[in-house]
């Protein structure tokens, strides 16, 4: 059934076609109509969940992980500062190995004041040991939700899903919706690992010395080196019975590429646009969507670009005193392997600015011909900065 | 270079006696280091501190592997701590305790020396005797057996460094340099080592995905520091401790709180036979040390027992068990009414004889005011209602009868009152100076009132129904040993070994009101003859504490600081963790029903 929906309608829906039994949110522009909608679905009772209204997204968190030790299927919705706010919770729903799926309303932070699409805010949680996933179309975040899940339970890791504000969350687009059946099939009731239980008392998370606390975190980075697998597995079968694709990395017109660039979130869709428009001026240009941030999807990443001489990279996002973050995590991942590269990382986008196919292009221009309106500083190209 | 290591408890002050160390080795010129090993916050807690000592520049930084000595401010820890992990072969260990006898031994090829750093602390007031602080008095022993530190140097260190009492933290350790001695001098070669702790987890395989622990972790367990240990135990309360009758108020109390006040009366029946007499007569000990006291006046217990004593208890008189003897008992006042009841509850035929024309004793003799006789009337009715007892009223008591009754009878008990119209020696067959509880002289059974119950005192009154049923248990035994029947237990048999039966109330079904409204009725509000009305008495009732008897109030959970409390399916509703309990006592302190005591048990 095709319907006309909002991004955070669509993940709400999802929400409820995976039948998640716990959701606690704190309501934080552009999030709130997700989980007002959430809160309006089990308030009608079409899903037999608790939803749990906190002070804090440090609480919503914090319930959140209470509720999955007791081994519930669990729900969370954040955006930017609210997601900084629960950074501290965030290492903890991960070491705990716990199935939380959170999806993130990607929203600059502040100061100043701004509600519109920036990556800054849940890259600078890429270290908290959350797969995140970046979705491209609202059909995505829909699908995406679902996929998370069976990984999450899978690998016993939590699982964010990143839209970004106001391109997805406030976008209304036809999407398919699955029949609950079928959702059903794809993703069976959750069977936690190991959870609270008042006849087997436990602990979760104790003290532990040193030798034992190191090795411990080597098995939860070997787990999510997996995850990048686990994943296009589970895509894959996604893809069979639902006719829709959500790998971790998504290439487009690449394999012959010389110029390939690099994007996520909704710019990648602009991005394909603008390559046409490239490959019709007689340009060897590809794009390629990292859709999945963390597991850093590498192996993916390299034989995506193996023929490319020039990689653009937009980063709708920026590290402080270096440069765009997913400038420094591709360049890091091609070092060992691929260094006759010219690479440039432009900074493009951030606070809402939008990234249209002539940007694109005008990006692409100055990395080949290294001339153009964007500023240099360092390593980085900031686009459509005041003169 | 040299690698000291320090054992000692959370509190103890092993960080600082390592820094004081440092610093006195700084002071006489070497290079040093020193830090500690810090696992759980936790006072009590097995913590480590160390010190690097050497000619050189000190580089390396971490855990001492193989210290060459090993210093323990509290030998309790060698239940819990290997001390002699890593220590170098020919190695030093310095103890704080000198008999070593109840700690576990210390086996391999070390040197062990020790100095009773305790006594020494206190000698010099540090710390208090539960927990003297030993840290510096132990570094004046250290000083002795190193060979390369002087004392001026240690004592100069402590006293810049202590944070109260400089000097005599450093005489102390003056002290104790003198005091330490070797308790092992030479290595001796291990008979067995050790064997080192097994790790739950050995290799990566077995690590779990979940960081989930099972049971207590080794890090933070403070028990071996416990002396006293705390014991939840159902016991006795006052009131019913206090009670001459042995009555079990408590569950009586219980059962008025639940509306079953037959069942209260049946409670009380069991162990007194007249108790809307002694709820009027009795001066109510049961109410001296009534704990609830403590909070704001004691419970009305007499109120509460006239209460129960007015229900009729229209219940079978079906004996509770089978006996095939025939007694006879002289005299019904309250001892022979009591004796002939208890002996007719447990089977017996019983024929009670008594000169007057109605039985009651001593009791008919009270005025109206202490008693109205129509009460005692029908207490005395349903008496002898439930025992089956033949009255046999107006018969002429001399030794004549007590002679005719030997025919008829296989025993014949004379209430003492009754003796005074018997003249002792009027009949030649009868040796009256002989017979007493434990002595039966042909058939005849006298018991001996002792001094303080004679004459009748009626606020006493207690006192005779529990001599009666005492009587009535002796004469019981005596006549089982002869047919095998069931002994009618003693009320008073009990209190000569100090040890009474624990009552049996269920914690889950105690209903407590600690704090009622202040519009509820006072016991002061009962006038002292009325019988509380059904909600005068539930009201009473629930002020009751259920002392003795744990009722999961929780006090002791919510005031122990170490969390060591736990609910538990036993008897007394809780459990004590005692691989954590420090031995506070907080939790007994605090028990508002006496259950939790402290006790002398490692």
């Amino acid at each position: 059934m095709k319907k006309l929906m909002m991004g955070t309608e669509a993940a709400a829906l999802a929400v409820r076609l995976a039948r998640a039994q716990f959701v606690s949110a704190y309501p934080i522009t552009p999030q709130t109509n997700l989980v007002e909608e959430l809160s309006n679905i089990i308030g009608r009772g079409e899903m037999k969940a608790k939803y749990l209204t906190v002070e804090s997204e440090h609480s919503a968190m914090a319930s959140c992980i209470g509720a999955s030790l007791a081994g519930v299927r669990t729900f969370t919705a954040t955006s930017s500062q609210g997601l900084a706010y629960m950074h501290e919770v965030l290492h903890y729903a991960a070491g705990m190995r716990l199935p939380i799926v959170m999806v993130n309303a990607n929203r600059a932070l502040s100061p100043p004041w701004n509600l519109y699409c920036d990556h800054t805010d849940s890259l600078s949680q890429r270290d908290t040991g959350w797969v995140q996933y970046y979705c491209d179309d609202v059909q995505d975040v829909m699908d995406s939700v679902l996929i998370a899940y069976r990984v999450a339970e899978q690998a016993q890791l939590p699982v964010m899903i990143n839209m970004d504000a106001f391109y997805l969350t406030h976008t209304s687009e036809p999407i398919d919706i699955p029949d609950q059946e079928e959702v059903d099939r794809f993703l069976p009731p959750i069977h936690p690992l190991s959870k609270l239980d008042v006849e087997n008392p436990k602990t979760f998370g104790n003290v532990c010395g040193s030798d034992l606390y190191m090795t411990m975190k080597f098995k939860r980075h070997l787990d999510m080196l997996d995850v990048e697998a686990l994943w296009e597995k589970i895509a894959d079968e996604y893809n069979r019975t639902f006719k829709r694709h959500s790998p971790p990395i998504e290439a487009y017109r690449a394999q012959d590429a010389e110029l390939v660039v690099i994007g996520i979130g909704t710019a990648a869709g602009t991005i394909r646009l603008a390559i046409d428009r490239l490959r019709e001026q007689g340009v060897a240009a590809g794009s390629v969507r990292l859709s999945m941030v963390r597991p850093f999807p590498a192996k993916g990443l390299r034989s995506a670009i193996a023929k490319a001489k020039h990689v653009v990279v937009i980063d709708r996002d920026v590290s402080f005193g270096a440069e765009g973050i997913l400038a420094q995590e591709i360049k890091a991942s091609l070092y060992e392997h691929k260094r006759d590269l010219e690479f440039h990382g432009f900074v493009a986008g951030i606070g809402g600015k939008d990234i249209t196919t002539d940007g694109v292009v005008e990006f692409v221009r100055q990395a080949v011909s290294g001339q153009g309106q964007a500023k240099q500083v360092g390593s980085s190209l900031w686009a459509e900065v005041m003169p | 270079m040299i690698g000291i290591r320090f054992h000692g408890r959370g509190g103890q002050g092993a960080v600082l006696a390592s820094k004081i160390l440092a610093s006195a080795y700084f002071a006489q010129g070497f290079h040093v280091q020193s830090f500690p090993f810090f696992g759980m916050e936790r006072k009590g807690a097995a913590v480590a501190a160390f010190v690097r000592v050497a000619n050189r520049p000190i580089v390396e930084r971490g855990e001492i592997l193989n210290p060459s000595i090993v210093v323990v401010l509290d030998s309790t820890l060698l239940q819990m701590v290997d001390v002699t992990r890593g220590l170098e072969s020919g190695g030093t260990i310095l103890l704080d305790y000198l008999s070593q006898d109840d700690r576990r031994p210390i086996e391999g090829p070390f040197r062990i020396a020790a100095v009773d750093a305790g006594s020494i602390a206190l000698e010099y007031g540090l710390g208090s005797k539960i927990a003297p602080i030993v840290n510096t008095v132990i570094l004046g022993a250290f000083a002795k057996i190193a060979d390369n530190l002087s004392l001026d140097h240690l004592m100069a260190a402590i006293k810049a460094s202590v944070p109260i009492n400089p000097e005599q933290n450093a005489a102390a350790a003056h002290s104790a340099y003198s005091a330490v001695q070797w308790l092992r001098g030479e290595p001796i070669p291990p008979r067995e080592r050790l064997a080192q702790p097994k790790r739950a987890i050995q290799c990566f395989a077995e690590l779990p995905t979940v960081p989930e622990t099972r049971d207590v972790i080794d890090w933070n367990q403070t028990g071996t520091w416990r002396y006293l240990t705390p014991v939840a135990t159902n016991k006795l309360p006052p009131c019913s401790s206090n009670c001459p009758t042995g009555m079990p108020i408590p569950e009586m109390i219980q059962a008025v709180k639940q509306g079953d006040n037959l069942k209260a009366l049946q409670l009380a029946l069991s162990a007194n036979p007249l108790p809307g007499v002694t709820g009027r007569l009795c001066y109510h000990p049961c109410q001296i040390d009534c704990i609830r006291r403590r909070i704001d006046q004691p419970i009305a217990i007499q109120q509460l027992e006239r209460f129960i004593a007015a229900h009729d208890g229209s219940f079978s008189n079906e004996p509770s068990a089978y006996c095939p003897a025939r007694v006879a008992v002289v005299g019904a006042g309250p001892i022979g009414l009591t004796c002939g009841y208890f002996l007719g509850r447990s089977g017996c035929r019983v024929a009670l004889l008594a000169g007057e024309e109605q039985p009651g004793g001593a009791l008919l003799g009270l005025s109206p005011q202490k008693v109205d006789p129509q009460i005692l009337k029908s207490e005395m009715e349903r008496l002898v209602r439930l025992s089956n007892i033949e009255l046999r009223l107006g018969v002429t008591v001399d030794d004549h009868l007590l002679t005719d009754l030997r025919s008829g009878f296989d025993l014949i008990i004379v209430d003492p009152f009754e003796l005074a119209d018997i003249s002792p020696g009027k009949h030649s067959a009868l040796d009256f100076t002989k017979s007493d509880a434990t002595h039966i002289v042909d058939k005849l059974f006298l018991p001996v009132l002792p001094k303080e119950l004679k004459p009748f005192k009626s606020a006493l009154i207690a006192r005779y129904v529990a001599l009666g049923r005492n009587i009535a248990g002796d004469a019981h035994r005596h006549l089982a040993v002869k047919d095998r029947a069931d002994p009618v237990p003693s009320s008073e048999s009990a209190d000569e070994n100090g040890v009474r039966a624990p009552i049996a109330l269920n914690p889950a079904e105690i209903r407590i009101n600690r704090f009622p409204a202040a519009s509820s009725p006072r016991p002061s509000t009962l006038g002292k003859d009325t019988i509380p009305d059904d909600g005068e008495a539930l009201s009473e009732a629930f002020r009751c504490l259920s002392c003795g008897t744990c009722n999961l109030c929780l006090q002791c959970i919510s005031n122990c600081p170490d969390v060591s409390i736990q609910l538990s399916r036993n008897s007394t509703g809780v459990s004590f963790d005692l691989q954590h309990c420090k031995g506070c006592g907080i939790c007994a302190h605090e028990c508002p029903r006496d259950v939790i005591r402290m006790e002398k048990i490692i």
